[in-house]
C-alpha cells in the first residue's frame, strides 16, 4: 500500500503468486482429486501421507512460508492464501495439512522477528499447528532448555506430523517451541474423529514434563505479539481454504444444475436453484475479496475474514447440497464432503462469536475501529 | 386484602410450577405408556446401536438389523398399525387425533437419532397409502404377517415413489405434470408387469412389503400413477446398490430394481390411476412427522448443548443464555407448528409443507448454531451434534426439498386462488 492507502502493483509478487497458483491447480487436479477419499476417513493411512508428502515436496507446495534462508521459499500468507484455496477446491482437508505446515512456520518466523533469533532449517518434516486452539501450556528453565507442562486441544496435523509448533508461556513471557512427535512426556489424550477437514488428522494432547531442545523464548509483549499475530494470519488462511472448498461446491452445484432435469427442464432455469446459486456467486465473491483484502493488509481484518469466509462458505455448502437434492446427500456426488468440511472450518480457532468480540475487545477503549 | 394482591401472591408463590393448561405437545392420553416406553427403548438400547452404525459403514447393515429386531421387540414395529389389520394402532385414534398420534414417537426417536426415527417412520410410511386408501383386503393380508412375525425375524414395509430422473418431480404438481417417469406398469391378465427402477428408498432393501408407484400410461404420466404392493419374493425384483449416505446411517436407502414383475390384481393399492392423488395424501400425512423427525434432531442437538454448557461452568453466561434462548425459541414456535399441521385432519397440504420446511430449516439452524457455539469441540464425534447435523441435513431434501415444498405449499394458492391465510 502506499500512504493514500492504495494499493501499488508490484508485477513481480503477481507473477510469482500466479505461477504458484498455477502449480497449484496442477497439483489439486493430479495428485489431490485421486486421494480425497482415502483421505476423508477417521483411520490414518501411514502410507497415503507419506505419498503426499513426497509430491507436496516435489511440487514445491511445502514450506512456503519458510525464509529461504531457512530452506523454504520465502512466500508471504497473502501469496499462500490462493494456493491453498486451490488445493481446497478438491480437498479442504489436504489444504488443510498445508496449512498445519504453513501456519506452523509462520509462528516461527513471526517469533523470529520478534526474538532477534534465527530459525533453523526445519527440514522437509510435515509441521503440526497446536497454537491457534485453546492451549494452557507452561513452560520452566531445566538445564539449558525448557521443560512443557500442560495442555493443547487440538494440534492439527497431529499423527502424521514430525513436529508440533506450540505456545507455553513462561515467568518472562512465553516462548514458540518445536515439539518432536515422539517427545517423552508427550501424552496423547485423544485423536479426534471429526465431521470433517478428515485429511487432516488433529489430536488432543497432555504435556507432562515435555523437554523442549528447538524454541524461541520471548518477552511478555512480543509474546502476546508473536501468538496474536501468528494466530490471525493463520485464520485468514483458514478463510482462503474456506472460499476454496466452496468454490468447489459451487462448482459441482453449478455443473449439477445445467445437466438434471426436473420438471421438464434442467433446474439451472427453476428460479429457486438459479436464486441459490446467485447468492452463492454474491457471497462467494465477497468473501474472496475480504480474504485477498485481509491477507494484503494485515490487522483485525484477518479475523474477520476468516468468520465471513467459513459462514458464508458453510451456507453456500448447504445449499449446493439442496441443488443436488437426494443426490447431494450420497457421498459419491462428493458435495456432501465440501458441506462437513465447510462445517470443520467454521469452527477451526473456537467459536466465530467469540473470535469476533475478541476483535471489539481490543478497540473497547482505544485505537481505531477496524 | 385487595384482589389485585392476592392474584399477585397467587401468582408469584407459583412460579416455577407452570403447567400447560392444555398440553399440545402430548400423544393422546391412551398412548402415554407406550411413549414412555418407546422413550426408554430410543436411549438406552437403540441408542448404541444408532452411533455404531454412524461409526463404521462396513458394518452398519448389521447394526440395521439389530436395531429393527429390538424395534420390534419393543412392539414399536406394530404400534401404530390399526387393530383391524392385526396391529396395536386405531384407526378411529388416528380419526380423532390425526397425526399427533405418532408424532411424539417420531419426535422421541429423532431425538436420539434422526436415522432411527426414518427407520421406524419409513416402515409406516409405507403402510400410509394402504391405510389412506382404505384397502382393508389388502391391509389384512398383507400386514398381518407383518404384525405376526417374530422379533427375531422383523418384517417392514417401505414406500417407493422417487425414481433416478424423477426426485421432486414426484413431490409437487407442477413438477408431476412434467416428469420424465421410468417405472411403468402394464396391465395384463390377472395383474400388472412392473419395469423400472426406484431410488434412495428408505428401508427397501430390508421391507417385506412396498408400496410402489408407477404409471400405467406413458401418454397420462403421472395421472395413470397406480399404487402396487411389491413383496420382494416376487420374480423379477431385486434390490440395486445401497447407498452411503453423508448421515443417517441407521436407515438405509436403496435402489429398487422391477424387471417384468409380474403383480397379482390384488396386490393393487386403491384404485386404477389414483396414484397421484394417493401419493398427495400420503406425503400430506407424512411431512408433519418428517418435521418431528427434524424438531427431534433439534431436541437432541438442545440437549447436547445444555450438557455442554453446564460441563463448560457457563449457565450464566449472558452470551451463552442469550443464544441459548434464541435457539429454544425458534425450536418452540417451529414445534407449535408442526404440532398445528399434525392436528389437522384430513392433512392440510400448505400446512403440512409449512411445518415441513419451516421445521428442518429450523433444525439445520440449531444444529449448526449449536456446533458453532462448542467450538472446535463441536465438530468431534463423542460431542454427538455432528452426527446430529448429518443427519438432520436430510430432512431438509426428502419427501420434497423445501424449494418444493414451498412450491407445494402455494399451489392451492396459486392454481386455485384459495386465500393463503386460511
Amino acid at each position: 500500500m502506499n500512504e493514500t492507502g492504495m494499493q501499488v502493483v508490484d508485477e513481480e509478487l503477481v507473477a510469482m503468486r500466479a505461477a504458484f497458483v498455477d502449480t497449484a491447480t496442477r497439483f489439486a487436479g493430479r495428485d489431490v482429486a485421486s486421494r480425497v477419499g482415502t483421505l476423508d476417513t477417521v483411520t490414518l493411512v501411514a502410507e497415503e501421507y507419506a505419498t503426499l508428502r513426497g509430491a507436496l515436496v516435489e511440487a514445491g507446495l511445502l514450506g512456503m512460508l519458510a525464509p529461504e534462508s531457512a530452506g523454504g521459499m520465502g512466500m508471504d500468507p497473502g501469496s499462500v492464501g490462493p494456493v491453498l484455496s486451490r488445493i481446497a477446491e478438491h480437498c479442504a482437508g489436504t489444504a488443510m495439512l498445508m496449512w498445519a505446515h504453513e501456519s506452523a512456520l509462520l509462528a516461527l518466523a513471526n517469533a523470529a522477528a520478534h526474538g532477534d533469533a534465527t530459525l533453523d532449517d526445519v527440514g522437509e518434516d510435515l509441521l503440526g499447528n497446536g497454537l491457534v486452539s485453546d492451549h494452557s501450556l507452561r513452560a520452566m528453565r531445566r538445564g539449558e532448555g525448557w521443560q512443557v507442562n500442560g495442555t493443547a486441544s487440538f494440534v492439527w496435523g497431529a499423527g502424521v506430523a514430525g513436529h508440533a509448533v506450540v505456545a507455553a508461556e513462561t515467568d518472562e513471557g512465553g516462548l514458540i517451541a518445536l515439539v518432536p512427535a515422539g517427545s517423552g512426556g508427550l501424552r496423547l489424550r485423544e485423536q479426534h474423529v471429526r465431521i470433517g477437514l478428515r485429511a487432516c488428522p488433529s489430536a488432543s494432547f497432555i504435556f507432562d514434563g515435555v523437554k523442549v531442545e528447538q524454541s524461541i523464548a520471548l518477552s511478555s509483549a512480543d509474546f502476546a505479539a508473536t501468538v496474536s499475530e501468528s494466530r490471525d494470519q493463520s485464520l485468514a488462511l483458514v478463510g482462503s481454504i474456506a472460499c476454496g472448498n466452496a468454490r468447489g461446491a459451487l462448482r459441482r452445484a453449478v455443473g449439477y444444475a445445467r445437466e438434471r432435469y426436473q420438471g421438464g427442464d434442467v433446474i439451472i432455469e427453476h428460479a429457486l436453484v438459479r436464486g441459490m446459486l446467485g447468492k452463492s456467486f454474491a457471497d462467494l465473491r465477497a468473501a474472496e475479496a475480504l480474504v485477498d483484502a485481509a491477507l494484503a493488509r494485515g490487522g483485525d481484518d484477518l479475523v474477520l475474514a476468516k468468520v465471513v469466509a467459513t459462514r458464508h462458505g458453510e451456507q453456500l455448502c448447504l445449499d449446493a447440497v439442496q441443488v443436488f437434492g437426494g443426490n447431494g446427500y450420497m457421498r459419491d456426488y462428493g458435495v456432501e464432503k465440501h458441506l462437513r468440511d465447510a462445517k470443520m472450518l467454521s469452527l477451526v480457532g473456537g467459536n466465530n462469536d467469540r473470535l469476533l468480540q475478541a476483535v471489539v475487545d481490543a478497540h473497547k477503549h482505544e485505537g481505531d475501529w477496524p | 386484602m385487595i384482589i389485585a394482591e392476592q392474584v399477585a401472591g397467587w401468582l408469584s408463590d407459583r412460579s416455577g410450577t407452570h403447567r400447560g393448561v392444555i398440553d399440545i405437545f402430548a400423544p393422546p392420553p391412551a398412548l402415554n405408556e407406550r411413549f414412555e416406553k418407546m422413550r426408554a427403548w430410543a436411549e438406552n438400547e437403540a441408542r448404541p446401536l444408532v452411533e455404531a452404525a454412524d461409526a463404521d459403514v462396513h458394518t452398519c447393515h448389521e447394526k440395521k438389523i439389530e436395531l429393527l429386531r429390538s424395534a420390534a421387540r419393543a412392539g414399536l414395529l406394530t404400534g401404530m398399525i390399526p387393530g383391524l389389520f392385526g396391529g396395536k394402532g386405531s384407526i378411529s385414534d388416528f380419526g380423532r387425533f390425526g397425526g399427533t398420534t405418532f408424532l411424539p414417537f417420531v419426535e422421541a426417536l429423532g431425538a436420539v437419532s434422526p436415522g432411527l426415527s426414518t427407520l421406524v417412520g419409513a416402515h409406516y410410511l409405507g403402510i400410509l397409502p394402504i391405510l389412506l386408501a382404505m384397502d382393508v383386503p389388502n391391509g389384512r393380508r398383507l400386514l398381518k404377517p407383518i404384525c405376526t412375525a417374530s422379533p427375531d425375524d422383523p418384517k417392514i414395509c417401505a414406500f417407493a415413489i422417487t425414481e433416478p430422473g424423477a426426485g421432486s418431480d414426484a413431490e409437487d404438481d407442477e413438477g408431476g405434470e412434467k416428469a420424465k417417469l421410468g417405472t411403468f406398469a402394464k396391465k395384463v391378465k390377472g395383474g400388472y408387469v412392473l419395469n423400472g427402477r426406484k431410488c434412495f428408498i428408505s428401508g427397501g432393501n430390508l421391507a417385506s412389503v412396498i408400496t410402489v408407484f408407477a404409471a400405467l400410461d406413458p401418454k397420462l404420466g403421472i395421472h395413470s400413477w397406480t399404487c402396487f404392493a411389491v413383496t420382494p419374493d416376487m420374480q423379477g425384483f431385486s434390490v440395486g446398490r445401497v447407498e452411503d449416505k453423508m448421515g443417517q446411517r441407521a436407515s438405509p436407502a436403496a435402489e429398487l430394481v422391477f424387471e417384468d414383475v409380474f403383480v397379482p390384481e390384488k396386490n393393487r393399492v386403491g384404485r386404477e390411476n389414483d396414484g397421484w392423488r394417493l401419493n398427495g395424501l400420503t406425503l400430506d400425512t407424512s411431512r408433519p412427522a418428517v418435521a418431528g423427525i427434524a424438531l427431534g434432531g433439534a431436541r437432541g442437538v438442545l440437549r447436547e448443548l445444555i450438557a455442554w454448557i453446564e460441563e463448560a461452568g457457563l449457565r450464566q453466561d449472558r452470551y451463552m443464555q442469550a443464544e441459548l434462548a434464541e435457539l429454544i425459541g425458534r425450536y418452540e414456535a417451529a414445534r407449535a407448528l408442526t404440532w398445528r399441521a399434525s392436528g389437522t385432519f384430513p392433512p392440510r397440504r400448505d400446512l403440512s409443507a409449512y411445518a415441513k420446511f419451516i421445521a428442518s430449516d429450523t433444525a439445520m439452524h440449531v444444529a449448526s448454531r449449536a456446533m458453532d457455539l462448542l467450538g472446535e469441540e463441536g465438530g468431534l464425534r463423542r460431542r454427538r451434534i455432528e452426527r446430529l447435523y448429518r443427519d438432520i441435513k436430510l430432512t431438509q431434501i426428502y419427501e420434497g426439498t423445501n424449494q418444493i415444498n414451498r412450491l407445494a405449499a402455494m399451489e392451492a394458492f396459486a392454481v386455485h386462488g384459495v386465500s393463503p391465510l386460511n
